[in-house]
């Protein structure tokens, strides 16, 4: 039993032998595209069924028309963009253009508050014994774990009107007695930061781990006060960690409808809302990928300038 | 605890600090400074005078590096107080010193370029542009790296790189420019090579440099005066050529160079002379002014330097004060030679740096017999330790 072991083991090292000396080799193209194919084939054919093919799809169905019980049919148009752009049957109404860019401004918002918080995070976990360090980042994980609905409600019982926040914030004189902080902007904001604050604090706590000192000591050397040495120096070595939280916040947070809807009291519609409501409510399933192709263009476009910008700082960390 | 005038004081006269001058660059007056218990600088103190070309020496530990950053405020100490220009400057963040610092890292920012991180200082002075630009272009020429201007950091070789930190520290014109070992990642030519300009730079700009060094020929060619640290505390302050000739203790003698040490006992002192009894005979040696008494019975080492112990061929008598002795090792360098040399009599083994003058002296082979010459009063070094 153990021959047949190590007759194997033998072969698998002697394979692995080959590939190594192969390596420096000129390898010829059908080796080169056979190569390729057996390295990142599977992830090649998982991206290809469960991204590409729906993204696809997606994209077709937005160009076709809804049939009389809400299914997809023939004659190719253009109608699902044109009452997207807010030429609907009422005449011209910019009803969709305007959750968009609620919907962008939600996510960016979002993006920029987190920050906000998860910079001191980031330096404050940084800068602790490895134990408490440990012990910090499981803290900032452990959110994660519950449900996102019990966090939105347990939020709705923290900010209603009797709950203690609201009656401290009645006391201070910031609202009026009686009256609650949910529903509104402020505890949609609060329990969106809560949500997405540990996708801005993990990449940023990594780029603060290893940031290098002395680029700080000498900006300080050479008069730079603490505000410009964090620009100067220690700003340029965190916008990998910073660009990858902001993406991991506002991409998701764009497309949250849940949080806006239960602590925002359901007056405002998101483009969540919007795209859930027409396969879902409507039947319109050629508006809904409308306006999800649509939104996920816009968000493209913006991410495209985004790393444009930060491409030349970012090849040189 | 001394202060700082018997620091200087206690120097011999040709070490002081340039006359002439009011208020000293720089005083460090009993500084402290502990790391998680572990002292690494106690109770140091020292002035350097302006315009000075100042070293710290002293194998890696020693603190040098520590004094280096609490003089620039990138470091605080437990106790003690720094003074820049007769000013107080113990507790000023060191944005708001009048020093610039050489790191041994460079720590040129790799997001600028080599003309934005020259700017660098000036800009956050809030300098005119023009004024920037002026002052930016003549430290890049003063330091010949003007053709480098739009290049990064990464695209640099080590001696450019240290040129550009060079020049971003400069153009900010500093009292004091601090140096943490800025030779110390470039090969040996190129160190040899920028040593030479540094020191020619510090002559034509008149700055005070202070440089951290644990290369005792760099420190020696190119420092007024150094300052040997050992443990946390200065072991002895002087010019380069007291430092060598006169070293006062075992550390200092066997840092700066090679060292022989003779073990003996104190027989008499007279005046400014000692006499011991050693392996090689009675030998006399000065003790300066101000150097610790020693009274006849006592140990003492005293020292002799490779170099200056004489050989000559082994033939006739012996004279007085002189000792036979055969070769163990030959080290040919080039232009000398290093023995290794086990004394006839006694265990004692000395190591002799001799020119290799002559063909005779070159072709050295170990086993062969060879005198050495009665040692000279002068070239005798007594070690306090």
């Amino acid at each position: 039993m153990f021959g047949w072991w190590s007759d194997a083991f033998a072969w698998l090292m002697a394979r692995a032998r080959s590939i190594q000396v192969l390596r420096g080799e000129a390898l010829s193209g059908r080796q080169r595209v056979l190569r390729i194919l057996g390295a990142a084939g599977p992830a090649g054919f998982w991206l290809l069924i469960f991204f590409l093919v729906p993204l696809l799809l997606i994209l077709g169905v937005s160009f076709l028309s809804r049939g009389e019980l809400g299914t997809v049919e023939t004659p190719l148009t253009f109608e699902p963009y044109r009452r997207l752009a807010g030429f609907g049957l009422l005449g011209f109404d910019p009803l969709y253009p305007i959750i968009l860019a609620r919907s962008v401004v939600l996510g960016a918002g979002t993006a920029l508050l987190c920050v906000i918080c998860a910079l001191p995070m980031a330096f404050f976990i940084a800068g602790l014994r490895p134990t408490w360090k440990t012990a910090a980042l499981t803290l900032v994980i452990i959110p994660l774990w519950t449900n996102l609905l019990i966090r939105t409600y347990a939020w709705q019982l923290l900010l209603a009107p009797e709950g203690f926040l609201s009656r401290a914030a009645a006391a201070l004189g910031l609202i009026e007695a009686g009256a609650g902080l949910y529903p509104g902007a402020a505890a949609v904001y609060a329990c969106m930061v809560c949500d997405y604050l540990p996708f801005m604090v993990l990449p940023l706590y990594a780029s603060v781990e290893k940031l290098d000192w002395s680029f700080a000591e000498a900006a300080m050397d050479l008069g730079a006060n603490g505000w410009n040495v964090f620009r100067h120096a220690l700003l340029p070595q965190i916008k990998p960690g910073l660009f990858a939280g902001c993406l991991l916040v506002f991409l998701p947070a764009t497309g949250q409808f849940v949080i806006p809807d239960l602590l925002g009291g359901a007056k405002t519609s998101m483009i969540g809302n919007a795209i859930q409501q027409q396969f879902l409510a409507s039947g319109d399933w050629p508006f809904g990928s409308a306006i999800a192709v649509v939104s996920l263009g816009v968000v493209m476009l913006g991410l495209w300038v985004f790393t444009r910008q930060s491409r030349e700082e970012m090849e040189l960390l | 605890m001394p202060d700082v005038a018997e620091v200087t004081q206690s120097d011999t006269p040709s070490v002081e600090a340039p006359a002439g001058v009011s208020t000293p660059a720089v005083e460090v007056t009993g500084v402290s400074r502990a790391f998680s218990g572990v002292r690494a600088l106690d109770n140091v103190s020292l002035t350097i005078g302006r315009g000075e070309f100042f070293s710290l020496l002293g194998p890696s530990g020693c603190g040098k590096t520590t004094l280096l950053r609490i003089i620039a405020g990138l470091d605080l100490p437990d106790s003690g107080s720094v003074r820049l220009g007769g000013r107080d400057v113990t507790h000023t963040p060191a944005h708001r010193r009048p020093v610039n610092t050489v790191f041994q890292s460079y720590a040129l920012f790799p997001h600028m370029t080599v003309r934005d991180n020259v700017a660098f200082g000036l800009r956050m002075k809030k300098l005119l542009a023009p004024e920037i630009d002026r002052r930016v272009v003549e430290g890049m020429e003063k330091t010949s790296i003007i053709e480098l201007a739009a290049r990064r950091p990464t695209q640099l070789s080590g001696g450019q790189r240290q040129r550009v930190a060079l020049a971003r520290a400069l153009v900010n014109e500093p009292e004091v420019l601090l140096l943490d070992e800025p030779l110390a990642a470039l090969d040996l030519k190129l160190r040899r090579q920028l040593q030479v300009e540094l020191h020619a730079l510090q002559r034509r700009l008149g700055i005070t440099f202070i440089l951290v060094t644990h290369d005792q020929e760099e420190a020696l060619a190119l420092s007024d005066r150094i300052a040997v640290l050992h443990g946390g505390h200065i072991e002895q302050l002087a010019n380069g050529r007291a430092l060598y000739e006169r070293p006062r203790t075992r550390f200092v003698a066997q840092f700066l160079g090679t060292c022989n040490l003779l073990p003996g006992t104190v027989r008499e002192v007279r005046g400014e002379t000692i006499v011991a009894a050693t392996d090689l005979g009675e030998l006399a040696a000065p003790l300066e002014k101000g150097r610790r008494k020693f009274s006849a019975g006592e140990q003492c080492t005293l020292g002799v330097r490779p170099e200056k112990i004489i050989l000559r061929e082994a033939q006739g008598e012996l004279r007085p004060g002189e000792h036979e002795a055969s070769i163990l090792d030959v080290v040919y360098n080039g232009p000398d030679t290093d023995l290794s040399l086990q004394l006839q009599s006694g265990s004692l083994k000395l190591q002799v740096c001799c020119l290799n003058a002559n063909l005779r002296a070159s072709n050295r082979q170990s086993g062969q017999r060879l005198i050495v010459t009665r040692m000279t009063e002068e070239n005798l070094i007594v070690l306090d330790d």
